[in-house]
């Protein structure tokens, strides 16, 4: 009995000495990631995990609106012929669609919208999808991501720039989950900025998403 | 009665381990044959200027073949450490110590580049040698002979010379086994621990090594046979510390469950059927992925063939799971590569090599095989 005791103890210290050295090896030779980068990296997770975000924004000087952005299958449900894509509905009756490989339609406004107008809005609706996308490609590009320390409404928020072909984004987060909480969009000679909510998606919310005309 | 008293010399210090590297040169003569043809044929594809899908990272050096697909990824690793993308291909999914050491080498001045080639081709030599150990150990020397003389020139063994861990983790691996058939307990934890810290084939040589330690319990003390269950339970240990250590630097401990999905490597119970349907369409798309196909049914065969050589059982189990547990993922990338840490297809090529005939056969067409494969790296991953 003593010595089977023994046998496991010895055989526990063994597995514990392998996994600590395991770790230590890793953690005193590879270099770890820069603030920067896992600020980055964790915005983009939170918005890779929310597919409804509500905001309110204001773009090209107008007044600000309220918006919801939902990312997923449209039509909903197992639909032959469904695409994948987003739609953004912001103010009274605006819907902005943008469904993979249809073009970009706006819908519910009193004059036609210029593509880049649109597109400004996706991503000032916090349209996570899109977001993310914007925000991995230049993660990928291997740039040195610069954080700084900024406000939002008065609360604490850490910034990081994402380039864009036409301009830039500017992501304002909490400054210690790295939520995406803000946006400041230039696009060209358009500019804007939202506060974004992201929203767990429920059923409840996404049938009144749905209902909204 | 008279006593016949005879002086006998002691041996020089010196003489053992030269006589030790005597009796190995023919595997250093084999490694640099096979290797030779690798690194030539690598620098005539790059003379050539045969691009196909090589990174223009790649191409600036004259064996940059060698260093490209995942080589660009250890190499990231070891330069800036791992970061998590999201719903990318991202470098959570390459395990540590490849990156690890191959930092180490290029502390001492050489460029990642050359310290991967240097790191991959120097450890095919150690594992060739540890291999050859084990198998002599296992079936008796004309046997070991033949066996390791395959693995110098296997025809996917040129990923054995690319800035990929498989050298080290073969090496890893026939260490573990070999440590643990000579009950030195804790080498084989060490070994057994750097193979899974590797690639997580490593994680089945923990079954051998659970094996001999079973069979040698009765001689060994209480504290022995803690030793030598710990080295049972290295392999676990050391493949746990990476995802405890992604969750230190990354705050994410699945981190790399996350990378595997993005590189499409999402293990499911029916993946070999998913595999299996939708193979037609996945030729289609790839043709080249023929080549694991066929390397599948190789390995099955010559897994048969290491049974019928006498293969111990838990070798071969593990070799299956090695060669059939990717398949779990939904696809047939890449086998012909991870099948290369499976130690009884080799065993199972040396027992249909038995005779001089088939022998004679098998050299020929691996080196031929080798000089082809290796010039289809531009072409398609490893």
């Amino acid at each position: 009995m003593r010595s089977a005791l023994v046998t496991l103890l010895v055989a526990a210290a063994v597995g514990a000495a392998v996994l600590g050295t395991g770790w230590t090896v890793q953690a005193a030779s590879l270099p770890a990631p820069e603030r920067g980068e896992l600020v980055v990296a964790r915005a983009s997770t939170w918005l890779s995990r929310y597919r409804l975000v509500d905001s309110e924004f204001a773009v090209d000087g107008r007044p600000a609106v309220r918006a919801q952005c939902l990312e997923g299958w449209f039509p909903p449900g197992r639909t032959a012929g469904a695409r994948r894509g987003t739609i953004l509905h912001f103010g009274r009756h605006g819907t902005i669609v943008a469904l993979e490989g249809r073009k970009l339609a706006v819908l519910g406004v009193a004059r036609p919208e210029a593509p880049r107008l649109a597109l400004a809005q996706l991503e000032l609706g916090g349209c996570s999808r899109l977001l993310s996308h914007a925000i991995e490609t230049d993660l990928q590009s291997l740039r040195r991501v610069r954080i700084e320390r900024a406000t939002v409404d008065d609360r604490p928020a850490v910034r990081f720039v994402v380039p864009l072909k036409l301009g830039r984004i500017l992501v304002y987060v909490t400054p210690r989950t790295y939520r995406p909480i803000a946006l400041s969009i230039t696009l060209g000679t358009l500019h804007g900025r939202s506060l974004l909510r992201l929203t767990r998606a429920t059923p409840a919310l996404l049938t009144r998403f749905a209902a909204r005309p | 009665m008279s006593v016949d008293v005879r002086t006998v010399e002691p041996a020089s210090p010196l003489e053992a381990p030269t006589q030790w590297v005597r009796d190995r040169a023919w595997i250093a003569a084999w490694w640099t044959g096979g290797r030779a043809l690798v690194l030539l044929t690598a620098l005539i594809v790059h003379a050539l200027n045969i691009r196909g899908y090589s990174s223009s990272e790649s191409r600036g050096h004259a064996l940059g073949l060698l260093t490209g697909w995942d080589g660009i990824w250890y190499r990231r690793v070891a330069a800036d450490g791992y970061l998590l993308i999201p719903g990318r291909q991202s470098d959570p999914a390459f395990f540590p110590l490849y990156p690890v050491l191959l930092r180490g080498v290029h502390a001492t001045g050489l460029g990642y580049p050359t310290a991967g080639l240097l790191l991959s081709n120097l450890a095919l030599l150690v594992a060739l040698v540890a291999f050859e150990a084990i198998t002599r150990e296992l079936f008796g020397s004309t046997f070991a002979k033949r066996a390791t003389v395959y693995v110098a020139i296997f025809p996917l063994g040129y990923v054995f010379s690319m800035a990929y861990p498989e050298s080290l983790v073969l090496g890893a691996i026939a260490l573990a086994g070999l440590a643990a058939m000579r009950g030195r307990w804790a080498a084989a934890a060490i070994f057994a621990a750097a193979a899974a810290l590797a690639r997580p084939e490593g994680l089945f040589v923990a079954l051998p090594v659970l094996v001999c330690a079973w069979r040698q319990r009765h001689a060994l003390t209480p504290v022995a046979r803690g030793i030598a269950l710990g080295a049972v339970l290295s392999p676990a240990a050391a493949l746990a510390s990476y995802p405890l250590y992604l969750g230190s630097v990354l705050h994410d401990p699945l981190a790399w469950n996350e990378a595997e999905r993005a590189w499409g490597r999402a293990f499911s119970p029916l993946g070999v059927g998913h595999a299996i349907i939708h193979l037609p369409h996945a030729l289609a798309t790839n043709p080249w992925l023929v080549r694991d196909v066929i390397a599948f049914a190789v390995y099955a065969v010559l897994l048969v063939a290491a049974r019928r050589a006498g293969a111990p059982g838990p070798w071969l189990l593990g070799a299956v799971a090695v060669v059939a547990l990717p398949l779990f993922s939904g696809s047939f990338d890449s086998i012909g590569r991870f099948g290369l840490l499976a130690l009884p297809v080799f065993w199972g090529l040396a027992w249909i090599g038995r005779t001089p005939h088939a022998d004679r056969t098998i050299r020929g067409a691996s080196l031929f095989l080798l000089v082809a494969l290796t010039a289809t790296i531009p072409l398609v991953f490893p």
